[in-house]
């Protein structure tokens, strides 16, 4: 088979699909501004675009998300990240939830919410990707560029702070 | 956490569906469940690959577009020799000059010094200082607000209007603005010198200064300052320096009719929304507001 080479449309394009995504997702999680996590993206992609000679194929992944990160570095002010979360299924209201219930869901919602902003950038981008992405340790430490025990340790880390913070409830 | 292997397998959807019957019966499970299982139903923005694409490509058009113009060798050279006399000059000015970073309304900065000790702007603002010196003397002018990391080291000094305020290496936010004077220590301790005043503040503690006079110690409620993350908090502050703080944040103008400015309002904001933010300040205060124009509110009493 012919080396894949990104300076081909067709194999770059192939590239863009399968990686924006995750990409967009990991510096939303770290940046917690959309618009700029989107930002982030295209010119993480134009830089490769414009090495696309440079790079070898197989290490393409790696240095996208290695530059998207580098971009993030050199110009975010870091920001309190917050989420939105999706509200309560509707259903689940005439089921018989009683008010109190509903509230308490929401407060926890809340703190949570306020708990995962205060996590270290380290830990919240893990702790995100493998609970909202759904992503397996190996999957992250390749975007991360780190190894897994790492990602792991960010992981329990992140789940003790919560912990602690949502002690109340 | 009793069992951090079982944890992480969990975490990482390795259990069996028997294992994991097991551990939900756990200590573990019970502290940790409900964080997990919850923090799952959050959202992120919706992201559209294919406008995402055809926006890239767009660019990368336009990128492609621009003339690239080869120099001749020889033509090289001059250009080089010509440089290396302006860089030369250029950098015997550059190295004694101050350096100024200032932001306007709405705009917001960071910057390293030469130590790595940092320093954020809020909107409205500006920092001055000498790099050339910077390592026999820390020392910079500020007016406005700025909050400050400053690196263990030597004496490190915040000159403003109303004082000035020395550290050795702390966390701190000075709000320098006309008729308002505060300074809030996040870490360490930090010296505050007005004019017929000194005042040593600790971690956790704020002191105030309205129209010149010190209002006193105060506890801090946060660990960083409200304004670095889009929040602009206020603790018993006169109505007038929060109008000017929405001013700042929003690039709008207010004008007022019979409102008491100097009544303390007790509050915050966020910088996400303008409106959501006029209402945060006017409803506990009983005031109403409404937009003249795009960018000029009226605040009246109800």
């Amino acid at each position: 088979m012919p080396e894949e080479n990104l300076c081909d449309d067709q194999v770059f394009n192939g590239f863009y699909f399968k990686h924006s995504r995750d990409l967009y997702n990991f510096m939303y999680y770290k940046s917690g501004d959309g618009e700029q996590a989107s930002d982030f993206v295209q010119e993480a992609f134009i830089k490769i675009f414009e090495n696309c000679g440079k790079i070898d194929f197989s290490r393409a992944k790696s240095y996208l998300f290695t530059t998207a990160n580098n971009l993030f570095l050199n110009v975010v002010k870091h920001q309190k990240v917050k989420l939105t979360y999706a509200q309560q299924n509707p259903a689940a209201d005439s089921t018989g939830e009683d008010p109190e219930f509903i509230m308490r869901e929401k407060e926890y919602m809340g703190e949570l919410q306020d708990a995962i902003g205060g996590l270290t950038e380290a830990q919240r981008e893990v702790f995100l990707l493998n609970r909202i992405d759904g992503k397996k340790y190996r999957e992250i430490a390749e975007m991360l560029n780190i190894s897994e025990k790492a990602v792991e340790k960010r992981m329990m880390g992140a789940l003790k702070k919560l912990r602690t913070q949502l002690e109340n409830f | 956490m009793k069992n951090k292997e079982l944890i992480s397998k969990w975490l990482n959807d390795e259990l069996s569906a028997r294992e994991l019957d097991a551990f939900k019966k756990t200590e573990d499970y019970e502290a940790y469940g409900d964080i997990v299982e919850k923090a799952a139903r959050f959202k992120r923005p919706e992201f559209s690959e294919q406008q995402g694409l055809d926006r890239l490509k767009e660019k990368m058009a336009a990128a492609h577009d621009r003339p690239v113009r080869k120099l001749h060798f020889s033509s090289f050279y001059k250009i080089a020799a010509v440089l290396v006399v302006f860089i030369a000059s250029g950098l015997f000015l550059f190295l004694n000059a101050p350096k100024t970073i200032s932001t306007g309304y709405t705009e917001m900065a960071s910057m390293e010094l030469p130590d790595e000790s940092k320093v954020y702007l809020n909107a409205d603002s500006r920092v001055k200082y000498k790099p050339s010196k910077w390592a026999s003397q820390r020392k910079l002018d500020l007016q406005g607000e700025a909050f400050f990391e400053v690196k263990k080291g030597q004496k490190f000094t915040v000159e403003t209007k109303q004082g000035s305020i020395s550290v050795l290496g702390t966390k701190f936010n000075v709000n320098s603005r006309s008729g308002y004077f505060e300074v809030q220590c996040y870490e360490g301790a930090v010296k505050v010198n007005l004019e017929n005043s000194e005042w040593i503040l600790e971690k956790g503690k704020s002191l105030k200064m309205i129209d010149g006079k010190v209002v006193g110690l105060q506890d801090i409620k946060h660990a960083l300052p409200g304004w670095t993350y889009q929040e602009s908090e206020f603790d018993a502050v006169p109505l007038k320096q929060v109008l000017t703080e929405l001013e700042r944040q929003f690039n709008i103008q207010i004008e007022t009719r019979d409102v008491d400015l100097k009544q303390l309002f007790t509050g915050s904001f966020s910088h996400t929304n303008k409106e959501i933010a006029l209402q945060s300040v006017s409803i506990p205060l009983r005031l109403k507001y409404k937009f003249e124009t795009d960018n000029k509110v009226v605040l009246y009493e109800e």
